[in-house]
Parts: C-alpha cells; sequence; structure tokens
C-alpha cells in the first residue's frame, strides 16, 4: 500500500437480505483515497454510494445488510476486523460523517452547540468547559456565532443546520470525511455557500474528503481523482481531468451527454434511455448492457473487469479496448 | 402574552397559568353536563331523603323548600354559587352530611391508590417497553408483547378477581379487601395497573422503534458515542413525547380503574362512594364524586402538559395545547377504555 | 362506490389480506373470535339449557358431564349461561360501536368541513365529555338513563361518540386541504360526492382499525358497567354481571367466575390481537 493512501477498499461486497429478496447493492468494489485528496464517487440514486459511506464506518443496519467480502484497510488496520470499541474510537475521530439530509440528522431536542460538544468529549481529554469552548471555536469557523450555541436545531435554516453538521464532523480534525451529497438538500443559492466552507476547512485541517455526489459539476470544481458507479460496481476512475477529457465508458459519457449547457451551440438533451437495473434481480455480464447504444452479444454474457488504459485511469468496458483514448469531451 | 411566532420561550409560570385558567371552563363544563345527567336521572330527591313511605304533601314541601320546582337553569347557578362562594357541594341525601367532607375524607385512599398505580404503571411499563425495542424479536420481546396484549385485553375487575383468587384465596398470602395496612394495597395497586402498564409498555416500545430509526440517532453513532447513552440520551428522550401522552391517558384510565378497584377490594374512596351514592340515587354526593374525580383527571392532564415542556423544546416555543391534541390523534389510542 | 371496486382495488384486497394472516398469531385470533362469535349466535341451538333454568337442588355442581361448565348457586347451567351472556356482552359492543362509530364520523367530519363556530361549539362539548376518565364518563351516564340492558349500550354509545368524532375530524382535515379535494371542487363535484369518492375512501383504513379495538372497549365498558350493578339487570346473562354474582363464590366455587372471565379474556385478546394486525396490514410502510 501507498505510503501515500489513506483509505483502501478492496473487493468489498455488500448486499441487503430482505423478505422480498436479496438486493446485492454493491459487488468488488475497490478504490483508494490518498492524504489530502478530494475523492468524488458519483453516480445516480440507488448506485451503492451511501452503502459504500455507511460500510467504511461500520454504519449499516446489520439485521439487513450482510457483508459478503472485501476489506477496508485504514492506518493500517482492517476496520471489518477490529472490535466495536475500537471502532468507536475512529468514528467522529479519525473518520467523520456528513450525512444528506440536514433537517433529520440533528437530534431535535438537544442544543445544537451541545451536539458539537458530545463528539469533543468523546475522543479529547477535555473538561465540560473546554469542550463548550471548543464547540463554540468551530461554530464561529462555520459561520454561526457562537451565542448561538444554547440553541436548538428547528431554530436554524437546513443550510446552518447544514454547517452544524460539518462542524461536528470536523471538531476533532478527522483524516477522512465521507461527505453523502451534503448539499443535494439545500438550496441552490446556499449550495455553493456550503461547498466553499468544506473546501476551506478541509485545506485548513489538511483532510481528505470521500465526496459522494450524482452532480458532475461540483466533483469538476472539488475532486482532484474520481469514480463513477453504476448499479453497484465501478465502471470507470481516474483523475478528474481524464474522465472529463477522455471519458471512456459509455455510461459516463451518458452522464456528460444529458448535462444542459449554458453556453455554446443549443442542443438537445440525450438523456439515457432505460433504467438502472433492478438490484435484487442483477443481470450477468456488464451491468450498462441493456441501455449502451454500443453493446455487444459478448458485454450481455461477460462482466468486463476494471482494466487500466492509462496511468490510474480504469474502465469496465469491453469496448473500451477499441477505442482511442482521446474522444468527444 | 408571548406571540404565536416568535422564537422567544413561554416562560414555565405564563404557561401554567395558562394551562389552569384553561381548566375551569371544562370544569364548570362538567359540572353543567353532570347537573344536567342527573336531573335526567330516575328518582325524587324529596322522596329519596323522606323515604318511601312519606305522605305526597310532605314531599312536595320539600321540594318547595329546595328549590326543586325551580327551573333547571336557576338550580345550576345556585349550584355554582354555591360551590364558588362557599365551597359548598350541597348536602347528602343520605347522611346529611355535607359532601365535601366526606369526599375530603376519602380522597386520600383513592389518591394513594392512582398515584402508587401511576408510579408503579411509568417505571414498570417504560422500562419494559426500553427493554422490548432495544431487543426486538428476542424471546424477551416477543414474551413481553404476548404479556402486553393480555394486559391490553384484560378488564379490570378481571384481572382484580383472578389476583384475588390466586393470592388471596388459593395462595392466601395477601387480604382480599380493606385497606388497614400497605400489604392491603399490593392487590389493588397491581390490578389497577396491570392494564395501564401493558399500554405502556406497548407505546414505548413503538415510540422507541420509531426513534431508533431516524437520521439523528445515526448521526450520533457516527460520533463514535457509545450504545447506552444512544438509547439513554438519544432514543428514550426523543420517544417520550407519545411514551408521555399515553401516560396523560393511561392516568385516566387508571382513576376510572380505581373506581372499580375500590368496589372490588372494598377499599373506602371516592370511587366506591361514588357507587355507592348512585344505587343510593344520593344525588349531591354524586355530583361532588364525579367533579372531584373530573378534577382530578385534569390536573393529571396539566401535569403531563408540564412534563411535556420539559421534555421537548420544540414544544416549549409552541404551547402545548396544540401539539398534543396533534400527538393524541396521531397516536391512534382508540382501544383501552378500562 | 362502483368506481372503487376497480381491478386494482382488488388487487389491493387480496395483498391486504395476505398481510393480514402473516403472522400467525393474527391468524389464531380470527379463528378464536369467529368460534365464539358463531358459538354465541347459535345459542339456541347449542346450550343445553335455558339461560334461567334454575333448579336449586343442582345448585354448585362442578363442571361435569351433565353441566359442562358446572352450576351456579340457582342451579343454572354456566355454559349455557355463557352462550347467552355473550350474546348480550357482544351484540351491545358491536352494535354500540357500529352506531358511535357512524355518529362519530358523522358529527366530526360535517364538524371539519364546515369549521368556523359550528366546529367549535362541538368540539368545546366533547372536550368535556373527554375531560372526564372514560369510565366516569361511562358511569355518570348510566346513573342518568338507569340500568337495563338498552340502558348499558346507550351509556357506552354516548360515551364512546366524542373520540370517534374526533378522530374522524383529524382526518379530515388532514385531507380537507389537499390538492385533490380542490381539484374535485374545481371540477364541480357536489359535496355529497368529495365526502363519498374521496374522503371517506382514505379514511377507511384507520376507521375499520378503530372500529375492532372499539368493539373491545365497548364490551368492556358494558361489562364494567355490568359488574358495578349499573348496567345489564339479572336474570339477564352478561359477562360482567355474571362475575359480580359469583364474587361471593369465588374461594369454593371459582368457575362460575372464572369460566365466564376466561371467555370475556379471550374475546378482548383476540380483538385487540386482530385490531394490532390489521393496523399493520394496512400500513404502507412495512418494514423488513
Amino acid at each position: 500500500m501507498n505510503q501515500d493512501t489513506l483509505l483502501s477498499i478492496k473487493d468489498l461486497t455488500v448486499h441487503y437480505v430482505l423478505h422480498s429478496g436479496t438486493n446485492k447493492a454493491i459487488n468488488n468494489i475497490s478504490l483508494d483515497i490518498r492524504r489530502g485528496e478530494t475523492f468524488g464517487l458519483v453516480g445516480e440514486t440507488g448506485a451503492g454510494k451511501t452503502t459504500i459511506a455507511l460500510s467504511i464506518l461500520r454504519l449499516l443496519p446489520v439485521p439487513p445488510s450482510k457483508v459478503l467480502g472485501g476489506s477496508i484497510l485504514f492506518g493500517g488496520e482492517d476496520l471489518f476486523k477490529i472490535s466495536e470499541k475500537k471502532m468507536k474510537t475512529i468514528r467522529g475521530n479519525k473518520i467523520s460523517m456528513i450525512f444528506q439530509d440536514p433537517m433529520t440528522a440533528l437530534n431535535p431536542i438537544d442544543k445544537v452547540g451541545d451536539q458539537i460538544a458530545e463528539g469533543i468529549m468523546l475522543h479529547q481529554n477535555v473538561d465540560k468547559r473546554e469542550a463548550r469552548e471548543k464547540a463554540c471555536e468551530i461554530l464561529e469557523m462555520v459561520g454561526i456565532p457562537r451565542e448561538r450555541y444554547d440553541e436548538y436545531p428547528h431554530q436554524f435554516s437546513g443550510g446552518m443546520k447544514q454547517r452544524i453538521i460539518i462542524a461536528i464532523a470536523m471538531v476533532c480534525r478527522p483524516e477522512l470525511i465521507i461527505a453523502d451529497e451534503p448539499t443535494t438538500a439545500l438550496d441552490v443559492t446556499i449550495q455553493a455557500q456550503v461547498l466553499d466552507m468544506i473546501n476551506n476547512i478541509k485545506n485548513e485541517l489538511g483532510t481528505s474528503m470521500l465526496l459522494i455526489t450524482h452532480d458532475l459539476g461540483v466533483v469538476a470544481e472539488m475532486c482532484e481523482r474520481m469514480a463513477v458507479i453504476y448499479a453497484g460496481e465501478i465502471v470507470e476512475c481516474g483523475t478528474v481531468d481524464q474522465v472529463f477529457d477522455d471519458t471512456l465508458h459509455p455510461y459516463t459519457k451518458g452522464l456528460f451527454g444529458s448535462l444542459p449547457r449554458l453556453t455554446g451551440d443549443k442542443v438537445k438533451l440525450e438523456p439515457i434511455l432505460g433504467m438502472m437495473p433492478d438490484p435484487a434481480n442483477l443481470p450477468e455480464g456488464c451491468k450498462f448492457a441493456d441501455r449502451c447504444p454500443a453493446r455487444t452479444e459478448r458485454c450481455r454474457r461477460e462482466l468486463p473487469e476494471l482494466r487500466e488504459m492509462e496511468s490510474e485511469h480504469m474502465v469496465r468496458c469491453h469496448l473500451a479496448d477499441l477505442k482511442e483514448p482521446e474522444g468527444e469531451g | 402574552m408571548a406571540d404565536f411566532g416568535s422564537e422567544r420561550e413561554v416562560t414555565m409560570a405564563r404557561f401554567i397559568t395558562n394551562r389552569i385558567l384553561s381548566m375551569i371552563p371544562v370544569l364548570l363544563g362538567v359540572s353543567l353536563l353532570i347537573f344536567v345527567l342527573l336531573e335526567l336521572a330516575p328518582g325524587d330527591a324529596a322522596q329519596t331523603i323522606l323515604g318511601d313511605y312519606a305522605e305526597p304533601e310532605r314531599v312536595e314541601a320539600l321540594r318547595e323548600d329546595m328549590g326543586l320546582n325551580d327551573p333547571l337553569l336557576v338550580q345550576y347557578f345556585r349550584f355554582l354559587r354555591d360551590m364558588v362562594l362557599e365551597g359548598d357541594l350541597g348536602t347528602s341525601y343520605s347522611t346529611n352530611r355535607p359532601v365535601l367532607e366526606t369526599i375530603m375524607e376519602r380522597y386520600p385512599m383513592t389518591i394513594q391508590v392512582s398515584v402508587l398505580g401511576v408510579i408503579l404503571t411509568a417505571i414498570l411499563g417504560v422500562a419494559t417497553g426500553l427493554v422490548s425495542a432495544v431487543k426486538q424479536y428476542s424471546w424477551l420481546d416477543n414474551l413481553a408483547t404476548v404479556i402486553g396484549m393480555v394486559g391490553v385485553s384484560a378488564p379490570t375487575f378481571f384481572t382484580g378477581l383472578l389476583l384475588i383468587f390466586v393470592f388471596a384465596q388459593r395462595l392466601g398470602i395477601l387480604p382480599a379487601s380493606g385497606s388497614y395496612g400497605p400489604e392491603y394495597f399490593i392487590l389493588p395497586i397491581i390490578t389497577i395497573s396491570f392494564s395501564s402498564c401493558a399500554s405502556q409498555m406497548r407505546m414505548t416500545r413503538s415510540s422507541m422503534l420509531e426513534v431508533m430509526r431516524q437520521d439523528y440517532v445515526r448521526t450520533a453513532r457516527a460520533k463514535g458515542q457509545h450504545e447506552h447513552k444512544i438509547i439513554l440520551h438519544h432514543e428514550l428522550r426523543n420517544a417520550m413525547v407519545p411514551i408521555i401522552t399515553i401516560m396523560g391517558t393511561q392516568a385516566g384510565v387508571l382513576l376510572g380503574g380505581a373506581i372499580i378497584v375500590e368496589q372490588i377490594f372494598s377499599i373506602p374512596g371516592v370511587g366506591k362512594l361514588l357507587i355507592d351514592s348512585i344505587n343510593a340515587r344520593d344525588y349531591p354526593m354524586v355530583r361532588g364524586g364525579v367533579l372531584f374525580i373530573a378534577l382530578s383527571f385534569s390536573v393529571v392532564n396539566l401535569l403531563v402538559d408540564i412534563m411535556y415542556t420539559a421534555v421537548d423544546p420544540r414544544i416549549r416555543s409552541q404551547f402545548g395545547a396544540k401539539r398534543k391534541k396533534k400527538v393524541k390523534a396521531l397516536s391512534g389510542n382508540g382501544g383501552d377504555v378500562l | 362506490m362502483k368506481n372503487v371496486m376497480s381491478n386494482r382495488s382488488w388487487e389491493r384486497a387480496k395483498d391486504f389480506i395476505r398481510r393480514l394472516c402473516r403472522k400467525k398469531i393474527t391468524v389464531v385470533a380470527i379463528v378464536i373470535f369467529l368460534i365464539i362469535v358463531l358459538a354465541v349466535i347459535f345459542a339456541d341451538v347449542i346450550a343445553p339449557y335455558g339461560y334461567d333454568d334454575q333448579d336449586i337442588s343442582k345448585k354448585f355442581i362442578s363442571p361435569s358431564a351433565e353441566y359442562l361448565l358446572g352450576t351456579d348457586n340457582l342451579g343454572r347451567d354456566i355454559f349455557s349461561r355463557m352462550l347467552y351472556g355473550g350474546r348480550v356482552s357482544l351484540s351491545i359492543g358491536i352494535f354500540a360501536t357500529l352506531v358511535s362509530s357512524a355518529a362519530g364520523i358523522l358529527i366530526g367530519s360535517v364538524s371539519a368541513y364546515y369549521g368556523g363556530r359550528v366546529d367549535n361549539v362541538i368540539m368545546r362539548i366533547f372536550d368535556v365529555m373527554m375531560s372526564m376518565p372514560p369510565v366516569l364518563l361511562a358511569i355518570a351516564i348510566a346513573a342518568s338513563v338507569g340500568t337495563g340492558t338498552i340502558s348499558a349500550a346507550l351509556a357506552v354509545i354516548i360515551s364512546t361518540i366524542p373520540m370517534k368524532a374526533r378522530l374522524a375530524r383529524g382526518q379530515v382535515l388532514a385531507l380537507k386541504d389537499q390538492e385533490y379535494i380542490e381539484a374535485s371542487i374545481a371540477t364541480n363535484a357536489t359535496t355529497a360526492q368529495i365526502i363519498f369518492r374521496h374522503i371517506l375512501p382514505n379514511i377507511l383504513p384507520v376507521i375499520i382499525v378503530q372500529i375492532t379495538l372499539t368493539i373491545a372497549s365497548s364490551i368492556v365498558t358494558v361489562s364494567s358497567l355490568s359488574y358495578l350493578g349499573l348496567g345489564v339487570q339479572a336474570p339477564n346473562p352478561e359477562w360482567g354481571a355474571m362475575l359480580s354474582a359469583g364474587r361471593s363464590y369465588l374461594r369454593d366455587y371459582s368457575y362460575i367466575t372464572l369460566c365466564p372471565g376466561i371467555v370475556l379474556l379471550l374475546t378482548l385478546f383476540s380483538l385487540n390481537v386482530i385490531g394490532d394486525g390489521l393496523r399493520d396490514a394496512l400500513d404502507p410502510r412495512l418494514n423488513d
């Protein structure tokens, strides 16, 4: 494992076993996150992004979910093999998470300041007064006056709630932050603010970030490397420049093709026809085959391997072979 | 007076005062209701007092004297005036003693049984519901669910009889009637709270299960918080609002159950007094008894509302009454009466 | 209502029955309840004796072949009395529930729909009624209307209406502002049409659950009133009254009290389980 690598997910497979069938959420996912980088994870709703995030912190709901294989290496240990007690020292401390919906992520009957201080008191050896002081400091860092420490979540707007959640995630200066669609639930105008703030704090603390989103624009702005996930598998990954400029996978191309453009000739939006397969009923072979304009028989039969096309740029497609790695943009 | 839209919290004192003031029209309503109901009731007051063999003229004279021939409203206002200005609830037709006096003698007994019943319900009900929810699907949970179902279904009088049969008559370890010492209260209190405990347990369990699925619990876990703190601080506290609502309803059921339990175990409380008075057609006493029990119920509701505000800051900002009605309507509690 | 029973509704009905029978205990409860109801309906056929056939020479006989559940202090067959008593308890319970539910729904819906002063006044009255513990209200009404079977039924009905009305009102209020109602108004549907086509089908599931549970609580109220001597009077058999009558003989002849008591418990238990099962089956958010 590279010195630079902070977190390494290898061959992770997680399924949800339900009455109605088994939901094969993610299959053989591998990705590495390096120190100080922002790694973007892109995919549609239901592709498996949140499952990956929850797996890292072992927050999957245990009765339905089952980890069928794989490892997550962090700080020299496999997070799946350490004790729950040890895991608690990592959560909120070395690795923390920002969840998607700020409206429901805060305890409605606890003061917001206390909710930040909770994390401090769990992982740092300070008394209540000091914890309160530190919480106030970080409140100000996220742009909320420290006098509002004693207020309750319902007294804040959505954007401010999300900032409080960011404060909670950052307060112990984690090495890795997992941000699961942190701005999806917010107004467009607030989104930019919040993303900026996340970026600033991240740079100041030197934290790595796994940024999960379905918004390619956000990825372009914030990430150095990225991966595209479809139906529980990674279909393409590489640096942001590579994936954006030399798009290899038909799905990724479809994603770019369906983006509306503000400039240039007015071109008709080209959505990708069809829908993502039902995770309880995944087809053999390439999961995108049904919707792929370039599919072949082989695609339907045989699951493509993730192959490295150029340094760092990998793709899961039989046909990427036949194209020049420079395509349309 | 605080305005509803502002973020400033209503101070506790103001809130309590408001609630006490709003109790008054309700109690007046109850007094009017019972007054009207008893007017329609069979039996004639004067006849009851003088006995079945008194001459009709004497009965008629007494009726005039007691003002029983006046229009209903006049009688009602007379009653109100006496009650409010002189604390006089009338005189018993049977014993000729002031109603208030008799009730006050027996009130402590009823309170004892009810309060202890409420405490038992609160502690046992919440504890078992909590364990049930946290260990969902375990044998403990299943057992508790079944016992809970039985408890909710068993009418108070049956539970009482069954307990008397088993513990007093077959096993002979506990007394079946009377109120001469602490051991005399054991069976009555168990009887009175068996059903409420079960309701409380079920509500606690379902409320907890609801809360356990919430996002903020996941946030707490993601901070690395310890399990016991998650259960107590994050989950239970948020589950409290419906739990407290049920406690209020159950307190009412308990007060009602006290009436039955006093009858079964021959405990000289207001409940037994009420039943005896109805049978004796002693209507002033019935009025007094009903008013007292309704008053107790209102006080309990007030305490429950206060507890809400202590537990949930959102309610504090909003005035308890509206919220409580919503919670009550949503908690779907149509089945539990006795 | 013909439009309501389309294909889609039929599918939903089958689905619903399947979900209802998922838990074994619900099925057991349904069976128990049906057995009790059938036994009670066919009491005339099943009961070996009349409910008031006294034979002092045969008093206090323990359960035997001749008297399945024994005899009481007047030589009456307990089994027969239990069957006929069930008729009284169950019929009052069901009848009272239906009447109070209908009245409550009507009052609550109208009150909610028209709002304003009408709503206010009605709700104030119900508030007062609900500010008394339910038992107390029933007892007060019983004191007023007197004793007897019909009075008991009346007491139960009147004490149940406020809660029903309030629930119905809550549901209607929640629906009143929904957009599809506004859409109906925009297409000139009459008030009756709106109520029957849109509002009722949506509050129906909740109401069905409530009715089941209310039957249970009505039976409890009736039997409690009778136990206290304020309801059904002798010699009419009724489970609560039978328990009261057997109280003095509890020590030596417990079966006089315990038999009707246990059947009462079973009836209520199965009703509550069915109610719970209905609630789960109608709830779209089923968890795995």
